[in-house]
């Protein structure tokens, strides 16, 4: 049982959910007003609510969604596919993005909802497949090839001036694309697995 | 009776004997001290050392609760106006037949806000003495109770010990209002430990009497205890395919008992109502409003600090000082749901999650009002978590330095040993050196105060009562409402404080029972930082009754400090 969490998935899962921080304090503002009667609160135009709400976040939604990409999710990931690691780890992790997102300066739904995608998409691919039915790469030269090529298009991309969401959504393009492909690829393996 | 029982006895007689050493005076005490010197010499000289835990555990109670009484016993400390006058000036009205939420305005709850003092003042007598005398011991009852809760949360004296601690780190002195919600904290522990539904229901007659004492405490412990006995209900009944004990449903039966006289004197004294209105709707609206500090923005202190700045950040408290408080919680709630997902709970972790479910609960405490004071005043509960979370961290050296080394640079774990120790030592010669500088004060009882302080009230009472027949009284608008007790002066309006009536219909209230009465005089300044709470003078929270006062009074004198004005003629 023990084996099933995810150190990874927990920390990308608790860090992912930290912009629901800006989310709790955004919609303070929207819902409740600063106090109207003279105090310190008035004075500094503090709303309560939205300590509370960040409060909140903090106490529930952030060890909720730890408990999600740490133990809910790798457990279903787990009875539905074979037992790779990395699967239970990648939605996690890539919900964690939303951390860096957001403190890169996107908005926290933004960044919420990319990390969110990208989550999905890794663990509805992950349902399907296991890492080890990732095609092996073949060799260190051709990952580092890889790797390389990806940061070159990057620095292109910011020397283009592309914005770094829109860098962001086209290389979770590029990684859905792959994935489908992996898909369509093994699709055949799945009676035997 | 066995050997080791007998021994098991004699190491509880000797830390008696160490408690009553504390309490009694030197020359007595020596004695007691060469008695518990020399027990405890037999304990470790004989050949195979025995000491049952219960009887240590009840030995060091003992101990625990004389270091409380002797820290918080100082019959010659000076008396605060304002936190002191909250009770004094209540219970001076309840003696004189003011019914409760009616006629007084109890903020922090009935019993704290004069209601237990009135009670004892019946019968020792009104005085100063009295109600140091009092919550003395009520303070040191909460001590004992926190040692309690420590104890039951691992039934371990070692790691009591470390709960002990890490709780006095986040509030070295404890409060009487916090009493009787520790007292139903430990009970609530041990009764998750052991599933028994008769410690569920005892636990919940103290939250409920905790209502009428301390508010917001009753508040946290009926809904810690709700919570926590909600989730573990549910807990069992998956892990056992069961029905289990409901230990929220016994707890609130126990609340209704708890709580059962005390409806029932207010339901005598035509109150019930007001009891409601006030200590539900009003009081949790104002006290945010009025009373509230900024705690900081959690998001501000994530977003914007440099990840390599953060652990400064936290360890300093800057832009949110109970960050850290907040993320120890979360880390505790965390582990919680995986211990929970990983079987059947254990005893121990039973227990943490009623700990959790306090700690959550207080929170609003300690964020609504964030200064320290409210800070240590709310943030008890977490320590019980903290040490939980080293306890689980035990087996993981790596986890266990880090979260040692992140609990000590926040909560200084030795200063405040140091310091616990260094009040124990010094309570006995400064309570002496106090009562041997202080004067005695009219309604002082045995009670003294530092001789400027004395003078200072006996200015004032000197000149009220030159001033004010025997049936007169005075307002004060300088937040001083000890004041009342002092000169013996009862209270044209229910509110102790200005930003109590803060509310535009609360201030007309003021301004109707000045009107009423016609008080011949009011203090319109206390001349100290009372004037003006957070920064915001009494003029501006409540403008309407200050242009009253501009209007129909005129300053005549400013005595000890206080700005005093007469009403005009004829006004």
């Amino acid at each position: 049982m023990a084996a099933r969490r995810s150190v990874g998935g927990t920390i990308g899962g608790a860090l992912g959910a930290v912009p629901l921080l800006s989310v709790a304090r955004e919609t303070a503002g929207r819902l409740w007003t600063a106090p109207a009667l003279p105090g310190a609160l008035a004075e500094a135009r503090d709303i309560k609510a939205a300590t509370y709400l960040e409060a909140f976040v903090l106490l529930f939604l952030i060890p909720s969604s730890a408990f999600f990409f740490g133990v809910i999710l790798p457990r279903w990931l787990a009875r539905r596919s074979l037992q790779g690691p990395l699967v239970r780890v990648a939605p996690g992790l890539a919900f964690g993005i939303s951390f860096w997102l957001w403190r890169r300066g996107v908005g926290s739904g933004a960044s919420l909802a990319l990390a969110s995608l990208a989550a999905l998409t890794l663990a509805a691919t992950g349902s399907r497949l296991s890492v080890f039915a990732l095609p092996p790469v073949e060799s260190q030269e051709a990952l580092a090839g890889l790797f390389l090529s990806l940061a070159g298009w990057t620095l292109a991309c910011r020397c283009a001036g592309v914005p770094f969401a829109l860098w962001l959504f086209l290389v979770a393009c590029g990684v859905a694309a792959a994935l489908v492909r992996l898909r369509s690829r093994v699709e055949s393996w799945r009676p035997i697995a | 009776m066995k050997p080791e029982i007998r021994r098991s006895f004699s190491i509880g007689l000797a830390l008696v004997a160490c408690a009553a050493a504390i309490l009694v005076p030197p020359l007595a005490g020596r004695w007691l001290l060469l008695l518990a010197g020399a027990l405890l010499l037999i304990e470790t000289t004989s050949h195979r050392f025995f000491a049952s835990r219960r009887v240590v555990g009840l030995g060091l109670l003992a101990l625990v609760l004389a270091c409380g009484w002797t820290v918080y016993y100082q019959p010659g400390a000076p008396v605060d106006l304002f936190e002191d006058g909250l009770t004094l000036g209540p219970a001076l009205a309840y003696l004189q037949g003011a019914r409760p939420y009616v006629e007084t305005y109890p903020v922090h709850g009935w019993g704290a806000d004069g209601g237990f003092d009135a009670l004892f003042f019946r019968t020792v007598g009104p005085s100063l003495q009295t109600l140091r005398l009092r919550r003395a011991a009520v303070t040191a009852l909460a001590l004992a109770a926190l040692a309690l809760c420590a104890y039951s949360l691992f039934e371990s004296i070692r790691w009591a010990a470390v709960a002990l601690t890490a709780s006095l780190c986040l509030c070295p002195f404890v409060s009487e209002r916090q009493a009787l919600a520790l007292g139903a904290l430990a009970l609530l522990l041990r009764a998750a430990r052991r599933e028994r539904p008769g410690l569920w229901l005892w636990g919940g007659v103290l939250s409920g009497a905790a209502l009428f004492f301390s508010l917001d405490f009753g508040l946290i412990a009926l809904a810690g205890g709700i919570s926590a006995g909600l989730a573990l209900s549910l807990l069992a009944k998956r892990d056992r395919g069961r029905p289990a004990l409901c230990g929220a449903l016994w707890l609130a039966v126990g609340a209704a008992i708890g709580a059962l006289p005390f409806f029932f004197i207010l339901a005598r004294e035509r109150a019930l109502g007001a009891f409601f209105r006030v200590s539900f709707r009003e009081i949790p609206v104002l006290v945010s409003e009025t009373w509230g500090l900024p705690a900081g923005s959690a998001t501000l202190a994530v977003r914007e600090t440099s990840l390599w700045k953060f652990p400064a950040l936290l360890a300093t408290g800057e832009v949110m000082p109970a960050l850290f408080l907040l993320l120890l919680l979360a880390a505790a709630m965390t582990l919680l749901l995986f211990r929970a997902a990983s079987g059947p709970l254990t005893s121990t972790d039973r227990a943490a999650a009623v700990a959790v479910a306090f700690a959550a609960v207080a929170l609003r405490g300690l964020l609504g009002r964030a200064d320290a004071g409210h800070s240590s005043l709310y943030g008890i509960f977490i320590g019980l978590a903290a040490a939980w979370l080293l306890y689980r961290a035990r087996r993981r050296p790596l986890v266990a330095a880090v979260l040692l080394l992140g609990l000590s640079l926040r909560l200084h774990p030795r200063a405040t040993l140091l310091l616990e120790w260094h009040a124990i030592q010094a309570s006995r010669p400064s309570r002496d050196a106090l009562l041997e500088q202080g004067s005695r004060v009219p309604r002082g009882g045995g009670a003294r105060l530092p001789r400027a302080q004395a003078e200072e009230l006996s200015d004032l009472r000197r000149y009220f009562d030159g001033q004010l027949s025997s049936r007169e009284t005075f307002f004060d608008f300088g937040n001083e409402p000890g004041l009342y007790f002092f000169l013996e002066r009862r209270s044209p309006v229910r509110y102790a404080a200005v930003p109590l009536y803060e509310p535009p219909d609360r201030q007309q209230e003021v301004l109707a029972a000045l009107e009423r009465d016609r008080t011949p005089l009011a203090i319109l300044s206390s001349g100290t930082s009372l004037d003006a709470f957070d920064g915001v003078a009494s003029r501006r929270r409540a403008p309407l009754v200050a242009a009253y006062l501009d209007a129909h009074y005129s300053t005549v004198a400013v005595v000890a400090g206080r700005t005093i004005a007469r009403r005009n003629p004829g006004s």
